[in-house]
């Protein structure tokens, strides 16, 4: 089967993706059980894990994969 | 100056800004490319923007404050599932797509794989998803004008209506950018306006979420007061499928000046949506159920009682109006998705082109222009007396274009061997098994309600188009599909 680089980047881009759910749900359970509550921009650090650094590594990952076709890098 | 006045004056200068929009574009439709892409002429801000405001619509800013309010730290959940989703657009999609010179998603299936039948099939569950999403937009939007000039429910759905099947039916995606351009920045004035007086109220962001965790334990955290993990996760799979093959979306990328504008506006994008999501969702929700919680009685109304309460006319008026532009730049998209799959795909490419009959540029202009004039007035009747069946389906309309287009689209953009057959195979199965999870899931069936119906179909989907893609004879043969989809460089053994 012939695949394009793409799909090769995208897999490991998601098992990355996965690792990190894992790691900040594993944080998540840790901080919520003890009752914790370290606040960074008003949401438990848990939620700030899981719901906006996740987002915003893939957001920076897409300026990266901008930045490499303005170069002439990919594509 | 009554609420109601001061809401007609601000409707009345927004609207009329909308018809002079419209018809400023009308002077630029030459041909049918110009009226469903808009020349192909837009720029990466224009993008950004366009694509922003098309799918923020109403219910993200209504449904979306209410749900946030019932069901806390899970309305954040688009956040993960959209950005993947974006990815998929940015690294496997945007560029080909872009370079093959369509129209809408059905022409890609129709010339990825050779297929006029399976161009005419995807085209009319576009058109119907479509035009169910429409139904549901025209009524939201209905409710807002209700609210803002005090005119009955039908009235204010005929007048929104009226407005933009006009100025889409005029300009085409040229107006409907630029009037989207124009919903944007009204929808962000709206939205912002409330925060100075929300924010004394609540003591801040970091209070508002602080007391509204102690009232419901449990708000701020990801699966909130009540969700399982598995619904979470069902929930997020679904949004990244829903807006991968986001229709509105990913017809604006055919739009693009070029290649490098369809990928650049998609992180811009995002940045935007995240913001959008964080206040307009979270931080709203969050202080209408610290707030006003008590005086709601149907969740969809806490933003309401947020502005009834917290806002001076002014400022509520342009928050109303706000919505109505949030309303009004998706409906006018779906409008124009829904017209182009009849006009486009079903009328000229499955129709009149396989037979050999030869229309001219002016006669496919007046067809589109027809055609955006009788879906709207369907949707708009259909609006009227929608049975509360139709209304859950709708809900699912995103899911059911996504698990038919999904599998077909991913792996046939990057696999270069896959089969007519598989790839309708998989497109049709997606589809079916969608909407009987659908339908299980509306008869309350204990197992079907535990995932999204997204989720079951997408599966069977990809797992029917390996299978029969395996016993079939590949499309990749063909030197033109070659040539669109697989040039050298581009493909690795």
């Amino acid at each position: 089967m012939l695949l394009l680089p793409e799909i090769t980047r995208l897999l490991a881009l998601l098992k990355l993706c996965y690792c990190g759910t894992l790691i900040a749900l594993y944080i998540n359970e840790i901080i919520w059980e003890r009752g914790i509550s370290m606040r960074i921009i008003g949401l438990p650090i848990s939620s700030f894990i899981y719901e906006i650094v996740v987002p915003a590594l893939l957001v920076v990952y897409m300026f990266f994969y901008c930045h490499q076709v303005k170069k002439g890098k990919i594509e | 100056m009554q609420f109601s006045t001061i809401g007609l004056v601000v409707l009345l200068g927004y609207m009329l800004l909308m018809v002079i929009v419209g018809w400023a574009s009308s002077k630029y439709q030459k041909d049918s490319t110009d009226f469903w892409v808009g020349g192909r002429r837009f720029g990466t801000v224009v993008m950004t923007m366009a694509i922003v405001a098309s799918i923020m619509h109403g219910g993200s800013i209504i449904s979306g404050i209410a749900f946030a309010a019932q069901f806390g730290g899970v309305a954040i959940l688009p956040y993960i599932g959209f950005t993947l989703g974006m990815i998929v657009i940015l690294v496997v999609f945007a560029k080909k797509l872009r370079e093959m010179n369509a129209i809408t998603l059905p022409d890609y299936m129709g010339k990825r794989f050779k297929s006029t039948f399976l161009q005419g099939f995807t085209a009319a569950v576009v058109a119907i998803s479509s035009i169910l999403y429409l139904i549901a937009q025209i009524r939201g939007m209905g409710f807002v004008l209700e609210g803002l000039l005090g005119l009955s429910f039908e009235l204010s759905m005929i007048i929104g209506t009226v407005i933009f099947i006009a100025y889409v039916a005029a300009g085409g995606l040229l107006a409907v950018v630029w009037t989207n351009i124009i919903q944007f920045v009204f929808m962000w004035i709206g939205l912002l306006i409330l925060m100075p007086k929300l924010w004394a109220a609540t003591g801040g962001w970091t209070n508002v979420f602080v007391q509204v965790d102690k009232i419901v334990p449990g708000w701020t955290s990801p699966t909130g007061p009540s969700w399982t993990w598995i619904f979470l996760l069902s929930w997020i799979l679904n949004w990244f499928v829903a807006y991968a093959t986001r229709i509105e979306l990913i017809t604006k990328v055919f739009a693009a000046k070029d290649s490098k504008s369809a990928r650049f506006c998609l992180p811009w994008t995002i940045l935007i949506v995240m913001a959008f999501l964080l206040y307009g969702n979270m931080y709203l929700g969050a202080a209408a159920r610290v707030l006003v919680w008590d005086k709601v009685t149907v969740p969809d109304q806490a933003f309401a009682v947020l502005i009834g309460n917290y806002a001076t006319p002014l400022m509520a008026a342009f928050a109303m109006v706000g919505i109505a532009a949030a309303a009004m730049s998706t409906t006018d998209s779906l409008l124009l998705m829904s017209g182009a799959s009849v006009a486009h795909d079903l009328l000229r490419k499955c129709y009149f082109e396989p037979r050999g009959i030869v229309k001219d540029e002016k006669f496919y202009l007046k067809a589109s222009r027809i055609t955006i004039v009788v879906v709207g007035a369907i949707a708009l009747v259909a609006a009227f007396n929608t049975p509360a069946m139709l209304l859950q389906i709708v809900s699912y309309a995103v899911a059911l274009i996504g698990a038919t287009f999904f599998a077909p689209m991913v792996v046939g953009l990057t696999v270069k061997r896959v089969s007519k057959i598989s790839a309708a195979a998989a497109s049709f199965t997606g589809f079916i098994v969608t909407a009987i999870h659908v339908i299980l899931s509306m008869q309350k069936v204990a197992w079907a309600g535990k995932l999204h119906p997204s989720v079951s179909g997408v599966a069977v989907s990809f797992i029917v188009l390996f299978l029969v893609n395996a016993f079939t004879r590949p499309a990749h043969e063909d030197e033109e599909v070659n040539s669109i989809f697989f040039k050298k460089s581009n493909v690795t053994v």
